[in-house]
């Protein structure tokens, strides 16, 4: 049902920018087949959370998260069979993600010409850090590196102090990367079905990051403090309160806002913005959070809990339908879509594979090999074969 | 120009329509822009609000500048429902935005995309930041001891702008090749959904019990340590330390105490203020020099000044393809065959431009 069915996609993503990609595409219904190599596994498969072990032998839940709807192949790129079969593949695909460290992909002899050769139509997203080419094209890099580097973390931080990274656990531009990478590759296929003519897609996390502030380069001349806290025009006063409970309460107050302000708390009438904080820290740090909160949101202010990951599915569930959909064994959760298509809606239809569950269906339907080719691959290493 | 991109996009934000989704409409309509297509902005007359957003005087802000490049204005004054029909007719796409009544009108295109700020129809007053506070995000960032730190610029409505373009782009692809050709498509994407999206891994993973993640700050394993000439964020896994201690040469960072990970997390102070007195006589410009000589992931923080003159951003002309007025900003971050879409030139008369 999927808009992207009948795209066939070859995924050599791993961890998170470059798998998240294509279980993206996966989720809007392209057939995508995740090919591992016998002897280098997605690093994901073995990131299992801290705290208690899970089950021996459970699958790592942030791999399932960013493989589901995906088939699995195990195939050594490094072997000539194995590079054959991978061309093989190649020819009857639309497209192939990968995210490797530059340069991976031309040893392996599947560069972009040579991939072209095969298939003229194929699109390539490849997915770096800071892109195929310039003196930092070989700069190892994760999410938060880019924050800096980009100039997005020259600007976050606390009123006038050091610069702030979103950090391990969010890797910003890991996560934001997965959607504009998808959205470039759909629009590729599309020119792609349309003229035939396939691309190479140069995909730069650290030219996101910047695009993402984007307008911070056209002021980048002024003046200004390069880092402000939680302030943000057009907001009179913008910030994190603590309440007597001990809740962070965000609150965005509007020049407009200030009457409703003097209404509920009593601020003075056309107050200047630090009276209205002052007025603010005084009355939610007397106040239980919900209370203050709900009391901001009934008089039309921007106002809301801080929550933390684990409140989430219990405390704003009703406020989001998408991003994370229950199911699985335990009770468990699928990460889910940050969009969705009405009539040709994006869907979860099956697990993340395990390693090479896939390989013989793989080899014996889409290349066309014969079951006693294939278990001589798998006798000679080139594949594995599911148990 | 893209064949595929060769399309008309209207922005069509209904006059109550909420800044977060102002801006982030103007994002989809912007990646769209870059790509070729024609987009166009409606504006009331009254003006777009995001004109005035951190401006000075009577010029645009800056947000507006960078969001509204490469795009042509239909000036109307008055925004409704049946002047947007008229106008919606002619085009393939349009985005646009719940109203409070929690409907989207109805426009007669292909495709609507439509965004809110809550997936249900909750009416309550939202910003980015009071709904990064709800989905989690803003707990992620900054000191524990200190309140939550928001990201820099615009990143929740410019994350639901690019969750926006790909519901659009998907939705353009299927009205051309998908089961459904040439049958309607609508798109909806919310601010609330786009941010747990992005927020996932704060969400405890079933099957374990492990304490909910928080905001580690200057606790943490990535730091952000002073160097002479500013500052760098320390960021490496497992895999790096080694080659991060050889770099160095220090025998403090030998110490069998921090030879374990679990070690190095609880003197995660320490560990930083080691790594911070080895940079003390070194530039940005080193240690960039350093993380490429070592394979180190270490980030010299770089502000959006100095990086028009970054040797990496000058190499793949980052910026040069995407002048507006005297003004530089960054050009789509996607080459193609080693190409960066877009005109070659930007008129820069375009920007605000009436077109009727």
């Amino acid at each position: 049902m999927g808009v992207l069915k009948g795209c066939r996609i070859l995924d050599l993503g791993i961890i998170t920018a470059g798998a998240a990609t294509s279980a993206l595409l996966a989720d809007l219904g392209a057939e995508v087949i995740k090919i591992e190599s016998p002897s280098y596994r997605d690093p994901f498969r073995a990131w299992i959370p801290d705290g208690p072990a899970m089950s021996e032998g459970a699958m790592s839940p942030f791999f399932r998260a960013t493989n589901r709807n995906k088939r699995g192949l195990s195939l050594d790129l490094k072997q000539p069979a194995g590079r054959k079969i991978m061309l093989r593949l190649a020819a009857s695909s639309h497209g192939l993600v990968e995210n490797f460290r530059r340069g991976v992909l031309e040893r392996l002899g599947l560069g972009y010409e040579t991939l072209a050769g095969v298939n003229p139509g194929l699109v390539l997203g490849s997915i770096s850090s800071q892109g195929e080419t310039g003196p930092d094209s070989h700069y190892v890099s994760y999410g938060s590196t880019l924050e800096a580097v980009a100039g997005m973390a020259w600007h976050t931080g606390y009123d006038g102090d050091a610069p702030v990274v979103s950090g391990r656990d969010v890797n910003y531009p890991d996560q934001v990367v997965a959607i504009f990478a998808a959205s470039m590759i759909v629009s590729a296929l599309h020119e792609a079905r349309a003229t035939g003519q396939g691309a190479h897609l140069d995909l730069s996390q650290r030219e996101l990051t910047s695009y993402l502030i984007g307008e911070t380069f056209i002021s980048a001349k002024d003046e200004a403090a390069p880092r402000i806290g939680n302030a943000d025009a057009p907001y009179l006063v913008q910030d994190c309160f603590r309440s007597a409970d001990g809740e962070w309460v965000a609150v965005s107050l509007e020049h407009r806002d200030r009457s409703k302000l003097h209404q509920l708390i009593g601020a003075p009438e056309g107050a200047h913005a630090q009276q209205c904080r002052q007025a603010l820290l005084d009355w939610i740090g007397a106040r239980q959070g919900h209370e203050a909160v709900a009391l901001l949101v009934d008089a039309g202010i921007a106002a809301a809990t801080a929550m933390t990951g684990d409140r989430l599915m219990s405390e704003t569930a009703r406020l989001w339908n998408m991003a994370i959909i229950p199911g699985g064994d335990d009770g468990g959760w699928f990460k889910g879509f940050p969009v969705q298509l009405v009539n040709q809606p994006l869907a979860i239809d099956r697990d993340a594979p395990e390693v090479g569950a896939d390989s013989r269906t793989i080899l014996s339907e889409l290349a066309g090999y014969t079951d006693p080719e294939i278990d001589q691959f798998a006798e000679e290493g080139v594949i594995e074969l599911a148990d | 120009m893209l064949h595929a991109t060769n399309y008309t996009l209207l922005e069509a934000p209904t006059p109550d329509c909420p800044l977060p989704l102002r801006v982030a409409m103007a994002m989809t309509g912007r990646i769209a822009a870059d790509l070729g297509a024609n987009v166009l902005r409606v504006e009331g007359g009254c003006g777009d609000p995001l004109r005035s957003v951190g401006a000075q005087g009577n010029d645009d802000g800056a947000l507006f500048s960078f969001l509204s490049a490469r795009k042509s204005t239909l000036h109307m004054a008055e925004v409704s429902g049946s002047a947007l029909m008229a106008i919606a007719a002619d085009t393939d796409a349009v985005i646009t935005n719940k109203g409070l009544g929690g409907e989207a009108l109805a426009l007669p295109s292909d495709i609507v995309v439509e965004l809110s700020c809550f997936a249900n129809d909750d009416a309550r007053k939202a910003s980015e930041f009071t709904v990064a506070a709800l989905a989690g995000l803003l707990s992620m960032v900054g000191d524990p001891d200190r309140q939550p730190l928001r990201l820099a610029g615009h990143q929740p409505a410019y994350a639901l702008g690019l969750s926006a373009f790909l519901g659009l782009s998907s939705a353009l692809f299927g009205r051309e090749f998908g089961e459904r050709a040439g049958q309607r498509e609508v798109v909806r994407a919310n601010l609330m959904d786009t941010i747990v999206w992005l927020n996932w891994k704060a969400i405890p993973m079933p099957g374990t019990d492990a304490e909910p993640l928080m905001r580690a700050g200057t606790s943490g394993e990535w730091q952000v340590v002073r160097c002479a000439d500013g500052y760098v964020a320390i960021v490496y896994q497992e895999a790096d330390w080694e080659r991060l201690c050889k770099a160095l040469n220090d025998p403090r960072l030998s110490d069998p105490a921090l030879a374990l990970r679990a070690d190095r997390l609880r003197a995660s102070k320490r560990v930083a203020a080691l790594i911070e007195d080895n940079f003390t006589d070194m530039s940005r410009a080193d240690i960039r020099r350093m993380a490429l000589d070592h394979r180190l992931p270490l980030g010299p923080v770089w502000s959006p000044e100095e990086l028009f003159d970054d040797p990496q951003c000058t190499e793949r002309d980052f910026f040069a393809a995407a002048q507006i007025g005297s003004a530089r900003v960054p050009g789509l971050p996607l080459l193609m065959n080693g190409k960066r879409p877009g005109p070659d030139t930007v008129d820069a008369a375009i920007i605000g431009r009436a077109t009727r």
